[in-house]
């Protein structure tokens, strides 16, 4: 690490630049938002960056993505950011996950972030990473934006006490939440509504989710977990801050681990339920529970053809009730996310239900939950040279 | 007494609304009757805050359970969900 880089930084009282380059930090999402924080991030000299995101670059990015280029369209946003974030500071180490947060990026190694940014544009998402954050036990700070206004929040498992986004979802959160759902499949003439925002609105609301991060890794917020900063940047108000209040009912917050597991057992994925379970010395009693909820086959019952499917329920299409053999369109999709070992998928290797390398997975057994992680040969989290 | 009077406001300041209303009404369907009245789709998300706590009030609570006294001011507050695209 250069010290000459950073000589400002050192200046400033209390900072400790060698704790932002240690620090591991997840930013879900490379849009507008995520171009901004993850420029911030790279100046600010945090050290590993692992970046998430699935799409690539289209022409209409370019108006709020500094990190983009018209020569990148049809690119991977996490491909570009990566190349572009070396550029601006070689001193950090950046990871690509071209993905989505539920099938490649492992709660084991979700586990290890000192925080997670989300910079994401739709209440499923943000409820997802909720849900994986509180998980594993890992803060997050939540950014959105329009092209008038901006909030950030914080959320902190370790802080059980206060809200999570979770909590904080009113009836309209949950119409949005189900509104690209049908009868519990993917509608396949859903179309993500067009969100109007500007630079102006993702700068701003970025450079506070930078600060916040870097208050968190210093030592603690001044923006306290379950509140949100509402940034009026249109017009001259003010910041304020709104309090949410725990849902004692919250899911999310139940399933917030009381311990961190240091030296969890390791299987490939190729390995399968029965054998992982065989490895552990379970009896036949044990039950796994998969992180979603699973479709592994199609039953069409006017045909009787069976189709493979071996997707998460939330990935499944509409369509896909349409038998491709005989086009009746009321298969049965069945879905779990619980197995035994009598299940015709318990001889499956764990690759088959999308699960990812590091991901971590539980079998109940006797009362007890026995956690253990998933890998693979190659690391999907190898940093690219660029 | 069943009925008091409460002002919604938007964090603007341009749209501010007295009403009286009843007090085992919810905020759930209070909030939708101001998003309605400050013209935001009903399918935008939206916190309706209590301007005296900051807090943000739940959609099942009434007034009354809530605890919202007569001349409480409510700030109508849209969420800026926009950021990855």
């Amino acid at each position: 690490m250069s010290q000459e880089r950073y000589a400002r930084h050192s200046l400033i009282p209390n900072w400790k630049q060698e704790r932002l380059a240690e620090a591991k930090v997840a930013v879900v999402g490379c849009g507008a938002l995520g171009n901004e924080v993850l420029k911030n991030l790279a100046l600010l000299g945090v050290g590993n960056i692992w970046v998430i995101d699935y799409d690539t670059i289209e022409i209409h990015n370019l108006t709020r993505s500094i990190l983009f280029r018209e020569s990148d369209i049809g690119r991977y946003k996490a491909e570009v950011v990566t190349q572009r974030l070396k550029e601006l500071n070689p001193d950090i180490h950046i990871h690509p996950v071209i993905g989505k947060l539920e099938t490649d990026f492992g709660r084991g190694l979700l586990s290890e972030m000192d925080v997670v940014v989300g910079c994401l544009d739709s209440v499923r998402a943000r409820r997802l990473l909720n849900k994986r954050c509180y998980s594993v036990g890992i803060p997050w700070i939540d950014g959105g934006i329009n092209h008038y206004s901006g909030n950030v929040a914080l959320f902190d498992p370790k802080e059980p006490e206060t809200a999570c986004y979770r909590c904080k979802m009113d009836t309209s959160a949950w119409e949005r939440f189900n509104e690209s759902y049908s009868c519990g499949l993917l509608r396949d003439d859903y179309q993500e509504a067009k969100l109007a925002t500007t630079i102006m609105t993702a700068s701003v609301v970025a450079a506070y989710q930078a600060e916040v991060l870097v208050q968190l890794l210093l030592g603690s917020s001044n923006l306290k977990p379950g509140t949100q900063l509402v940034l009026p940047i249109r017009q001259p108000l003010g910041f304020r801050i709104m309090e949410f209040t725990v849902d004692k009912d919250c899911p999310d917050h139940h399933s917030i681990t009381q311990k961190w597991y240091e030296d969890l057992p390791q299987f490939p994925l190729a390995y399968t339920p029965s054998q992982v379970a065989a490895k552990l010395g379970l009896n036949k009693d044990w039950k796994l529970e998969l992180p979603f909820d699973f479709v592994s086959k199609a039953f069409c019952k006017n045909c009787g053809t069976v189709e493979l499917i071996g997707t998460p329920r939330d990935m499944v299409r509409q369509s896909q009730k349409i038998c491709s053999k005989c086009g009746c369109g009321d298969r049965e999709i069945p879905h779990y996310c619980q197995l035994d070992h009598t299940h015709e998928d318990a001889d499956q290797p764990f690759s088959f239900f999308k699960l990812c390398h590091r991901e971590t997975i539980q079998y109940i057994h006797l009362n007890e939950r026995i956690t253990f992680e998933l890998t693979e040969d190659l690391s999907l989290t190898k940093p690219e040279e660029c | 007494m069943n009925q008091i009077t409460v002002t919604v406001r938007n964090l603007g300041g341009d749209f501010r609304k007295d009403a009286d209303v009843q007090v085992d009404m919810t905020l759930g369907d209070f909030k939708e009757a101001a998003k309605a009245f400050a013209g935001l789709p009903t399918s935008l998300p939206c916190s309706l805050v209590l301007e005296k706590t900051n807090k943000v009030m739940r959609d099942s609570d009434t007034f009354q359970s809530a605890g919202i006294e007569s001349g409480s001011v409510l700030i109508l507050t849209p969420e800026a969900e926009g950021g990855r695209a």
